[in-house]
């Protein structure tokens, strides 16, 4: 679940609960209200009765028959002390009422005999009744008065309200959904952007930051914390490629003073040395050149890394492939290794001349090396409107599949035992990625364990 | 022939001029920059080898004052650094020639020897041994007055070995200069054999007492006389 998806859950809970709480209220205060109307509705008919059937004439006899007006209300009016019925309207003549207790007022369901009065009961000829009762007086004589009035018309206005009252609930909380996921959108808006930039920010591009608006909210801290992170990451990155390129550096003077010293005892002493010693001189030559090579290559690889982009002259990549290949097919031959190259000529590319000639020889040199003796190497050539397509393979022992993503690692070797025979540091084609990375291309390994491997370059055409 | 050597670093000034004096050349050394000035305006010598990281001045700018002095010895630039910047720049102040360390003194040799004859001002600079002739300019070889097809690599490798004439030259620092440095010397070195072979052939060179030798444990030299 997303964060998003999480507030927009956490607000809309949290509307939907408030107002829960707001619209009970609200009901609440709306269905009490009708009935203390009701209530003192029914309290003044019961005073308007008794005074319209009793107070006419003081110290006058009740009259039983009397109509009082409305003959909605179901009305009787007793004497307290007795309990004798003095006046009765019609209705109350044809049904009785269950009676509350005596100063208050209940809703009570009374079954009303036949179809004599319509008061808006059901099939059932059941209506629901307000009833109130209580001892009324006038002119210093009390009576009991029992006075109640069908209120059906406000039980389905009840429940009306109830049902609006729900529907705007169920309403309100769809629009609180739509409302908050907006509002969560809004508000992850700068995450999302911090995100996207701080990915942005990969290895080949350390020095870029994000921008900070400058204003004091937590995401301009977030950014400058994470800038932070980069500024100390990029320091880290920069002191060790310094590091290395310094330690290589240094390293040329010492290898220098060693191979002239070398050369100075192969050369000069040839006659007087033994077997032995000619062959130790041999091997040490061989390891010297090896440190040598490798100091090369690290000083070039760093310095590529320090470099954003290859030079952009134009060149015929169809040149430098056909020379390479002329220069590996003799140490091919020596191995029985046939080159096969199709090239179209001329290859217009633009690049650095030195170092695609340098990654395509790391390339082939891999080719033809890492070959069974009799095999074969193809290079072959795609293009079309927007790349060129590279392919140099081989029919050698081929790279295991779970080892492919590490190859183009800075001193991996497929086979360490192997490179120790031929010289090589594992930054071969390291220093090729690099390159063709420079070029603003890309470059894949397929292979199948024991059977063959293909190299893919990809360059792109125009830059 | 007067070489002065400019080098911050002793031991190596010192395997310098041990291994050019064996060369029969006469050579000055000089730590830093502006000990190097000196001694070139008191008595210039025939030729400059010259370290680009120096203390107190650097190799650049000792490069740019000896040329705004009108001096024309040539130069031979030694650097650490691999940047191109650095060789096209030393290059445009004048120097002659550019040398990137770690490297051969075969490679040394031959270029100081290359640029020696440059300054004696051999227009049709020729390399001969015994009825040999290669020319550097118009890069043809005759056998006896007869012209010898090469390819541009053999050609390569036979000059290399005619600038260290008399010298065993090491089938690495061959492979090397032949095929620079994004070549693997080792695979290199592996096939040089097959190089030297279609190159003796080419030459009507039978190898044993002939043009092109081979030195066990070193690699190849080529002598004028027959021993």
């Amino acid at each position: 679940m997303t964060v998003r998806q999480k507030i927009t859950l956490l607000i809309t809970a949290a509307g939907f609960l408030s107002s829960l709480v707001f619209s009970c209220t609200i009901l609440w205060e709306m269905l009490e209200q009708p009935f203390h109307i009701i209530d003192s509705d029914l309290e003044a008919a019961g005073r308007r009765a008794v005074r319209a059937v009793l107070g006419g004439d003081r110290g006058k006899e009740p009259e039983p028959n009397r109509s009082m007006g409305d003959e909605r209300y179901w009305l009787e009016i007793r004497d307290p002390d007795s309990g004798k019925s003095i006046y009765r309207t019609d209705l109350a003549k044809t049904f009785d009422i269950p009676e509350p207790a005596l100063g208050s007022a209940a809703t009570v369901r009374v079954t009303i005999p036949g179809e004599a009065v319509d008061l808006g009961q059901n099939r059932r000829n059941e209506a629901t009744f307000r009833v109130r009762k209580s001892r009324i007086s006038l002119d210093g004589r009390t009576f009991l008065v029992c006075v109640a009035r069908p209120i059906e018309n406000l039980e389905q206005e009840l429940w009306e309200t109830m049902i609006g009252v729900g529907g705007g609930l169920l309403l309100s909380v769809l629009l609180l959904m739509v409302l908050s996921y907006v509002v969560a959108g809004i508000i992850l808006k700068p995450v999302r952007t911090i995100n996207d930039q701080a990915r942005d920010i990969s290895e080949k591009h350390l020095d870029r930051r994000m921008p900070v608006s400058g204003g004091h909210d937590e995401f301009n801290a977030l950014a400058q914390t994470l800038n932070k992170v980069f500024d100390r990451l990029q320091h880290a990155f920069m002191r060790q490629k310094r590091l290395l390129a310094d330690a290589s550096h240094e390293l040329k003077t010492p290898l220098t003073m060693m191979r002239l010293a070398l050369d100075g005892l192969r050369s000069d002493h040839t006659e007087t040395q033994s077997d032995t010693q000619i062959e130790s001189l041999e091997r040490i030559t061989e390891q010297v050149l090896r440190m040598e090579r490798l100091v090369k290559s690290l000083l070039d690889l760093s310095s590529f890394e320090m470099e954003a982009a290859a030079a952009k002259n134009p060149i015929d990549l169809a040149e430098i492939l056909s020379s390479l290949v002329a220069d590996y097919r003799t140490l091919a031959e020596s191995r029985n290794i046939s080159i096969s190259a199709d090239l179209p000529t001329p290859l217009e590319a633009t690049g650095d001349t030195e170092k695609l000639r340098r990654a395509f020889s790391n390339l082939l040199d891999n080719a033809v090396k890492y070959n069974m003796d009799g095999g074969q190497v193809a290079l072959a050539l795609d293009r079309s409107d927007v790349r060129l397509t590279i392919t140099i393979s081989n029919t050698g022992p081929g790279v295991p599949e779970k080892e492919i993503p590490k190859v183009f690692d800075q001193f991996y070797r497929v086979d360490p035992s192997r490179s120790l025979r031929h010289g090589g540091a594992g930054l071969g084609l390291a220093i090729v990625k690099r390159i063709i990375e420079l070029h603003g291309g890309d470059v894949n390994l397929e292979s199948r364990s024991g059977g063959w491997t293909r190299v893919t370059v990809n360059l792109p055409r125009h830059r | 022939m007067r070489i002065l050597v400019v080098d911050d670093e002793q031991t190596l000034l010192d395997q310098l001029k041990h291994a050019l004096e064996e060369q029969r050349y006469m050579v000055e050394t000089s730590l830093d920059g502006e000990e190097a000035l000196d001694k070139l305006f008191e008595n210039p010598p025939d030729l400059i080898i010259l370290d680009i990281m120096l203390p107190n001045q650097d190799g650049l700018s000792v490069l740019r004052e000896i040329r705004r002095a009108g001096i024309t010895t040539p130069v031979l630039m030694l650097t650490a650094r691999v940047a191109v910047d650095d060789k096209i720049k030393g290059l445009d102040l004048g120097a002659d020639d550019y040398l990137a360390k770690p490297f051969s003194l075969d490679e040394l040799l031959a270029r100081i020897r290359a640029l020696f004859r440059r300054a004696a001002g051999q227009g049709h600079s020729t390399l001969q041994v015994k009825d040999l002739r290669l020319d550097t300019v118009s890069r043809e070889v005759t056998k006896g007055g007869e012209a010898v097809e090469l390819t541009a690599r053999e050609f390569s490798i036979l000059e290399f070995l005619l600038y260290n004439k008399n010298r065993a030259v090491s089938r690495f620092s061959l492979a090397e200069h032949v095929w620079g440095d994004a070549f693997d010397p080792f695979s290199m070195s592996n096939f040089m054999d097959v190089h030297i072979k279609n190159l003796r052939k080419k030459i009507g060179d039978s190898g044993g007492g002939g043009i092109i030798r081979t030195v066990r444990g070193v690699g190849y030299i080529v002598k004028d006389e027959a021993e």
